[in-house]
């Protein structure tokens, strides 16, 4: 089955498309990009939101689909069957585990990273070098259905571990550690750890003691990052532990 | 270090987070609301008393069940 490119679409040099390829004509594609096997880039959204426009160098892996009117960073790299829907803001290298979706009206900052199966609520607003694990949510009606538009703010270094929750109007400070089935909710300061029964103590103490691997993360995993950002990482990380020395 | 000693450690960490000092060494951890994180900060700052690090067996980190079990544990390991 061929592409379906719409000869208004604007495609940049070395771009190459799989089979069934849907491009509408809203859709600007940087150069180097490969986009898998029955993606949508371009779908139209409700009410018009402008072009899509996908920087260079990013990844699109089969059947996921990219709506009109959001800006995506270079070197995009997404699993399969992931939904980015329209008005979103993304920086450089977000990538995007298998079958997540993210809402429309999101900012979503440098090298963050969502495994599979993540559901970024519409508004989310998220750092630099975020984690967010499979199965995590963030929520924006605090009282559905309804109209009420609450969205998550999560900052810069944050770890949102497998099947946490954040609650609708969430602002999770730079560098916390959302444990694994934690419901993060309310204002939380920079650099704790939130458990399964709220705030548990300054993240400099969470520690897997048989390696002695400590958060926060960027002395023990900035090296799965390129070069260009190391800087930013340690900059990030020297900030968020200097608080966390002057506050325990 | 003693075994009092570690046991002071490890209300100071309860304590500092609104919690009840622990008492007594056959309860479980998990009643007395001693989490996970507890343990590594008490761990964190056994090692900045001694100024050195101590080392962890991960085997028998598993098997900790009671307060005793805890400073058993750093016992063995500050000695």
């Amino acid at each position: 089955m061929d592409a379906m490119i719409d000869p208004q679409a604007s495609i940049g040099a070395n771009v190459r498309f799989g089979a069934g390829v849907r491009v509408y004509a809203n859709v600007e594609i940087g150069d180097d990009c490969s986009i898998g096997d029955f993606c949508i880039l371009g779908h139209p959204g409700p009410g018009d939101n402008g072009p899509l426009r996908l920087g260079p160098g990013a990844t699109v892996r089969s059947h996921s689909v990219l709506y009109e009117g959001s800006t995506i960073g270079p070197k995009l790299e997404t699993g399969h069957h992931i939904v980015i829907r329209e008005q979103s803001q993304i920086g450089e290298n977000l990538r995007v585990g298998n079958f997540s979706d993210i809402e429309g009206t999101c900012r979503i900052g440098d090298f963050t990273r969502l495994h599979g199966y993540a559901h970024v609520g519409k508004g989310t607003r998220i750092g630099d070098f975020v984690w967010l694990f499979s199965l995590t949510t963030t929520m924006n009606d605090p009282l559905p259905p309804s109209h009420i538009e609450d969205p998550v703010t999560i900052g810069d270094m944050v770890t949102v571990c497998v099947n946490a929750q954040c609650m609708p109007g969430t602002e999770i400070g730079r560098g916390c550690l959302i444990a694994a089935g934690a419901v993060a909710e309310g204002v939380i300061p920079a650099g704790q750890v939130v458990g399964r029964d709220g705030i548990e103590g300054p993240v400099n103490f969470a520690m897997h003691m048989a390696t002695r691997t400590r958060h926060p993360w960027h002395k023990h995993f900035a090296d799965a990052y390129p070069a260009h950002a190391q800087g930013r990482i340690q900059a990030l990380g020297a900030d968020i532990e200097a608080a966390l020395l002057a506050a325990t | 270090m003693t075994r009092q000693e570690i046991l002071d450690t490890m209300n100071l960490v309860m304590t500092k987070k609104g919690r009840e000092p622990i008492t007594g060494e056959t309860v479980s951890t998990r009643s007395v609301n001693f989490r996970s994180l507890d343990f590594s900060e008490v761990a964190l700052r056994i090692e900045a008393k001694l100024g050195r690090e101590l080392t962890f067996d991960a085997a028998a980190m598993r098997n900790i069940d009671t307060v005793k079990d805890v400073l058993d544990f750093f016992e063995n390991a500050t000695v």
